[in-house]
């Protein structure tokens, strides 16, 4: 007999897909941009069904909310309509279907084999271990700082990977400050090659990016802003 | 201190990014309070001053990567390694982005107002890929990968036109995107079968005998990276993007992102250190890219597409060391890589001088296309381009004495090492094709006359470095002692730790 | 090894004064020629103490051994015997000959010229003298590179197609060799550290050495598959019919000073990797399998000399009778008695000297006349008598008129064929399986006969057909001193021929000896040894073990 929570969980999942199918198939942009708001709402179910509310509350806030809005927001001001829809990635599609089949089919064979075996819980239960010689929390649930490092239970690293602190706002943050720094500290990198390069392909003033209006005279010969609806080069030979 | 050494040429590298975007946003800041002639000249000033500080800050990356050889450790919680292989591969992108620095330095068809952003991109884009060789979480690496591949389509369509139906930005913006979501998906199911990120721990709870699933996902994995290296069913975007690019940016992408890309492999590939399934995936797809790679290539008539496509099948000689996943193997593709760097640089420092030449646009669209029958009599023109372009391509070919030749002497004696006869054989056939396309461009360079074809006048620079890298091939090949034995050492201590 | 590095020298001579060209400032094409011939000469002058090697003793002498990455089985290991050490001389003596054959009749790009011809002799007298597969394959790819440029950039009016051709029928045959040198490679390390191969070799297992791989040990099916690649592109070379079809082209195409070293030396290098790879490695496959390329090789005799005789182009047709010359010299090597080896050797060597000069006579005319048709000429005797008369001598020889040096190499080829079709008839009784060969082969010589002397006819003799043929300069100074060597040695080998043959003859003894004995061993190993699935033979090492004195005795004493 399913538990409630697994059955939930189903369910949040396929909408998660149909969500994303939506977005695909969809004509309409606007159609595309609630099913993926569709997609996002059901992940964040998907999250909270799994202890991770931190997350969950993210996810709802950012994708659902501020990404979501910024969306629709461009489908309406650059006033695109189901006419633009594109048709030329129908081949694509032909192509794409079987090798999505075979990927789905060994998945699933994947996932099936692998559902008889209790894998092994991702979480330690337990008390932490301790490599020998370093103090550390080795009770997270009890109220006290064992390691005296003025970090209690959840809120200290070593506790990060314990079930209990699991989802919790001190052991995401933990976890980001600790084994998981460097990554957060490189996505700050990433987002500003993201920024400058947003604003690189996207914030010339209006003239420039018209391909009709010549460069303006006060570069005279000068290689710069050789810009304008230039299509790739044509892709003779390619296979 | 230790431990700042250990980070030193990602620091190095941090502190060139940092420079760069100072002078992007002070220098080359636009202000409406300056007249247009004035406006023009501190643009002039960023590009001039962000070019030096690019070529010299990676001159000193290279360096800094130097000084931290020997660092072993790690750091971040265990979620950076660096050892011996980790830095030698640092030592060779530092080179290559010395290398691609120069080759970008007046890059064609790049506004001045956006030459600081490039070289930006270019460092960041190198940043990245030396994390991914020490990044031993998959986080990390997803993360890092993401670095190295965003800056590089946003270099494509700066020299392309902005904003606008740039074909070959978009194919490549959302191939990449693609592979990179479905390289994120194999490793949430490495997660979900491990319980960790931590790629050794990975490796040791898939085990000898993982399940399909395991398998799976591990090849899903690395799709992502094996877009990078443009192997055969990732490989569409490459022919667009080396044609469309700047000469600059097409040499970054096609030398410096493919060791970059090689290393990251090598260290993702140790989360199925013991799938041996693997053998079949990798050895099918250097069978495929090769032959795809080279049969393409024949039909080219532009020098980059061409070389797009050999690097499609350079790829899957690449892969012929790896599929064994043992230390011969693995030896065999960094060195290979490595030459195969100095030999992407040769043939592009050529493309960028004769490239010079070549009219900037065409029918008002920029132009970056380098047709073989512009380096006609380039011989004549300037013989140490023209040696230059000979060594290049003859390394490709696997001719001795170069580094291409003894890099495909190890690539197949690894591959024999594991029993895989067929592919040998079907390598050495290859390699036959190969030789074709490869002396059609010879061909015009040494053959054909050079009537009707402009003057060629590249600096002393220019021919330095012609020259020197040439002999850099070339005593490679003949002494690969100088190189293999530390390679052996470091590919040891990648798979024994 | 102990002295001086006699054989590093004699091989890399001609590209350092190749390089050295380089240095010759613009517009000084004189010096430039003038530095190319001293480094010819110098490089054959150089050569002449090997012809101090000692016939008796045999074996490998002048060897030099350094290490250059012995954990892989790189080493520099050269060193000649009685066969490669009469290659290199007419490699060595070709040089200057070619060179002032070539004096005035390249139009532009002089320094490139001579430097490619010379790093051709540096790559052709590496691939001689060299004792380690690595080494020799090295050499054996870089011969493509200058030839490549030799005929694309100086050569007629179908190069390109010519030259692309060329290079890739060779490079397509030489990857196939590259892949079953990858193999044994690899059976020489996996039959080492077995134990196989003695105590030496399981302590270094990746060797190249020619020593050593000829001791891996491979049953016949094995032998078969690893021949066939080596072969293919030995046979190539050449070139053995059918593969010959480059040829033709090559030669049209190429500029005079090109046919000569491809005709003269290159052509060679497929019989001499026969020699010293693809028979002493594979003997068993030799033995199964040499019927085939006789078969070819007489095809290729009479095919070469029919379409030889309705050639209207003359080098066309001097380059077909290089077909037919080719399959002497392969019908000889694969009879494996001594005659038909010697004669084969010799034949190389009067082939380099016969058919190198003929095409340096047709280039002596080309540069006149600017034709090459037969039918344009006629009655050329008249005005030039001496060059007919020097004409007349080398064909002559090339179609073996006793006296000349061609009658030597082909009459001890027929006589070992017919040997060995004796010998073949007393085990089959049948007639074409076993005399079959010679008596075809021989018709070789008739027709060769038939088609130098028609063309020798038509253009010599008769009414002289053009009055433009009128004023046509006999042989210049330089011409004369072009030919004179090649007339000495064409007379000097016919007619004294002994000197040749005693300095190969232990070794060709020898090397017949190390087939006969390794044909045997290889009989005595089962089928698939040495195959990807039972490298070092478990089968094998299971019987020694089980005290089979025999077969312990033969893997331990295994060259």
């Amino acid at each position: 007999m399913m538990d409630f929570s697994v059955a939930l969980l189903y369910v949040f999942s396929g909408m998660a897909v149909a969500g994303g199918l939506g977005l695909v198939l969809c004509k309409h942009p606007i159609h595309g941009a609630i099913s993926l708001l569709f997609s996002m709402l059901s992940l964040a179910g998907i999250y909270a069904l799994l202890d991770a509310h931190l997350i969950a509350a993210l996810q709802v806030i950012i994708y659902a909310g501020a990404i979501m809005i910024l969306v629709v927001y461009i489908i309406m001001l650059l006033d695109l309509g189901s006419a633009d829809a594109q048709t030329v990635y129908r081949k694509a599609g032909l192509m794409g279907l079987p090798l999505l089949a075979l990927l789905l089919l060994l998945l699933g064979q994947g996932m099936i084999s692998v559902a008889g075996d209790a894998a092994a819980p991702p979480l330690a239960q337990g008390p932490v271990v301790c490599p020998p010689g370093v103090a550390c929390e080795t009770d997270c649930g009890d109220g006290v700082d064992q390691d005296g490092d003025n970090m209690t239970d959840c809120a200290d690293t070593d506790c990060a990977g314990v079930a209990i602190c699991f989802g919790t706002v001190e052991a995401v943050g933990a976890n980001l400050l600790g084994p998981f720094v460097l990554p957060f500290e490189i996505a700050s990198v990433l987002l500003l090659a993201g920024i400058v390069g947003a604003i690189l392909l996207t914030g010339r003033k209006p003239g420039e990016l018209e391909p009709s209006v010549p460069p303006p005279a006060i570069q005279p010969g000068s290689i710069a802003d050789a810009s304008g609806s230039s299509e790739a080069q044509d892709t003779e030979g390619a296979v | 201190m230790g431990l700042y050494l250990r980070f030193l040429p990602e620091l190095g590298m941090l502190g060139l990014a940092l420079a760069l975007f100072l002078v992007s946003v002070t220098i080359g800041g636009e202000s409406d309070a300056l007249d247009e002639r004035r406006r023009d000249e501190r643009r002039r000033t960023a590009a001039y001053v962000s070019d030096r500080i690019g070529l010299l800050g990676s001159v000193g990356v290279l360096v800094l990567a130097a000084l931290a050889i020997w660092q072993n450790g790690t750091l971040f919680f265990d979620a950076y390694r660096v050892g011996l292989f980790s830095q030698l591969v640092k030592i060779v992108l530092a080179a290559g982005l010395v290398g691609a620095m120069w080759l970008a330095r007046d890059a064609r068809n790049i506004p001045v107002r956006d030459r600081p952003e490039f070289l930006l991109f270019m460092t960041l884009s190198t940043l990245g890929m030396m994390m991914l060789v020490s990044a031993d979480e998959l986080i990390t690496f997803y993360v890092v990968l993401e670095l190295s591949a965003y800056c590089l389509y946003i270099m494509v369509p700066m020299a392309s036109g902005h904003g606008s139906h740039n074909e070959a930005s978009y194919k490549y913006f959302i191939y990449g995107a693609t592979t990179s979501a479905v390289s994120l998906y194999g490793m949430t199911i490495l997660y979900g079968l491990a319980g960790t990120t931590s790629i050794p721990a990975i490796a040791a709870a898939l085990g000898a005998a993982p399940s399909t699933l395991a398998l799976a996902a591990v090849v899903l994995a690395i799709t992502g990276v094996l877009f990078k290296l443009a192997v055969f069913p990732f490989h569409f975007w490459a022919p667009d993007v080396y044609q469309v690019s700047t000469h600059g940016a097409a040499a970054f992408i096609a030398a410096t992102s493919k060791v970059g890309a090689v290393a990251a492999l090598l260290r993702l590939l140790l989360v199925g250190a013991d799938v041996e399934q693997l053998y079949w995936v990798l050895g099918g797809l250097a069978v495929l890219s090769m032959t795809f790679g080279n049969l393409a290539a024949i039909a080219q008539k532009d020098l980059k597409r061409l070389l797009a496509y050999s690097g499609v099948a350079q790829g899957g000689y690449i892969l012929l060391g790896l599929m064994g996943q043992d230390s011969a193997g693995y030896t065999a593709a960094t060195y290979y890589t490595i030459g195969y760097l100095a030999m992407v640089l040769l043939c592009f420092l050529v493309i960028v001088e004769v490239g010079r030449t070549l009219p900037e646009s065409e029918g008002g669209r920029p132009s970056n296309v380098l047709p073989i029958s512009a380096l006609d009599g380039l011989h004549q023109r300037s013989p140490v381009l023209a040696l230059a372009l000979l060594v290049g391509l003859l390394g490709m070919a696997g001719v001795p004495p170069t580094a291409g030749f003894t890099g495909k002497w190890l690539l197949f004696k690894a591959a024999i090492e594991v029993e895989a006869f067929w592919l040998v054989l079907i390598a050495g056939i290859n390699n036959t094709i190969a030789i074709y396309y490869y002396l059609i461009v010879v061909k015009a360079a040494y053959v054909h006359g050079a009537e009707g074809q402009p003057r060629l006048e590249p600096g002393l620079m220019a021919k330095m470095a012609g020259v020197g890298v040439s002999l850099a091939v070339v005593f490679l090949g003949v002494f690969p002692q100088w190189v293999v034995p530390a390679l052996d050492r470091a590919m040891n201590a990648l798979l024994g730790g | 090894m102990d002295s001086l590095p006699l054989l590093t020298i004699v091989t890399f001579l001609p590209l350092v004064g190749g390089l050295l060209l380089f240095a010759v400032p613009k517009g000084a094409e004189g010096a430039v020629r003038w530095v190319a011939l001293a480094t010819a000469v110098l490089g054959f002058v150089v050569s002449l103490p090997l012809l101090g090697y000692d016939g008796v003793a045999a074996g490998m002498q002048f060897a030099e051994n350094y290490a250059w990455i012995p954990t892989w089985g790189l080493t520099w290991h050269l060193g000649i015997d009685g066969i490669s050490v009469w290659l290199v001389m007419l490699t060595t003596f070709l040089g200057p000959i070619v060179i002032l054959g070539a004096w005035d009749s390249v139009s532009r790009r002089h320094t490139e010229f001579f430097f490619h011809l010379l790093a051709l002799q540096t790559a052709m007298l590496g691939a001689f003298v060299a004792q380690n597969l690595a080494v020799f394959y090295v050499f054996w790819e870089l011969m493509l590179i200058p030839m490549f440029f030799l005929i694309g950039i100086w050569g007629g009016k179908e190069r390109l197609y010519a030259t692309l051709k060329f290079v890739l029928y060779t490079v397509f045959g030489s990857m196939l060799m590259l892949v079953a040198i990858f193999y044994l490679y690899w059976l020489h390390h996996e039959q080492a550290v077995a134990g196989l191969l003695g105590p030496a070799a399981a302590l270094s297992p990746w060797s190249l050495e020619f020593t050593d791989l000829y001791r891996v040990q491979m049953g016949a099916d094995v032998q078969a598959w690893l021949f066939l690649a080596f072969a293919l592109a030995f046979a190539v070379k050449v070139p053995m019919f059918p593969l010959h079809t480059w040829l033709p082209d090559a030669h049209v195409q190429a500029p005079t000073a090109g046919s000569v070293v491809l005709a003269g030396v290159l052509l060679k290098m497929g019989t001499y990797g026969f020699l010293r790879l693809g028979m002493p490695l594979f003997p068993a496959a030799v033995a199964e399998w040499a019927w085939v390329i006789l078969v070819l090789a007489v095809v290729g005799i009479v095919y070469g000399a029919l379409v030889a005789m309705i050639q209207p182009d003359m080098k066309k047709l001097v380059a077909y009778s290089s077909v037919s010359h080719m399959g002497y010299i392969m019908l000889g090597i694969f009879v494996l008695n001594p005659q038909g080896v010697e004669g084969g050797i010799l034949q190389m060597l009067n082939h380099g000297i016969s058919t190198g000069a003929l095409f340096l006579l047709v280039g002596v005319l080309y540069d006149r006349t600017h034709t090459r048709r037969i039918w344009d000429f006629g009655g050329l005797a008249k005005v030039m008598p001496i060059y007919t008369t020097v004409f007349i001598v080398v064909a002559l020889s090339s179609a073996g008129l006793p006296g000349t040096n061609g009658f030597v190499g082909e009459f001890l080829t027929l006589l070992g064929a017919f040997q060995w079709g004796h010998e073949a008839f007393a085990q089959t009784g049948s007639f074409w399986s076993s005399y079959g060969y010679v008596v075809v082969a021989a018709t070789g010589v008739v027709l060769g006969a038939v088609y130098l002397l028609w063309m020798i006819e038509r253009v010599f003799f008769g009414p002289i057909l053009q009055s433009r043929w009128l004023g046509l300069k006999d042989l210049s100074a330089r011409e004369g001193l072009v030919f004179a060597p090649l007339l000495l040695m064409i007379f000097w080998m016919g007619l004294y021929p002994k000197p040749f043959i005693d300095k190969m003859e232990p070794t060709v003894e020898a090397w017949i000896e190390q087939i006969r004995a390794g044909e045997k061993k290889a009989a005595s190993l089962p089928q698939g040894f040495g195959s990807p699935a039972n490298p070092s033979g478990e089968l094998h090492s299971r019987l020694a073990a089980s005290g089979d004195a025999q077969s312990e005795g033969s893997e331990g004493g295994g060259d």
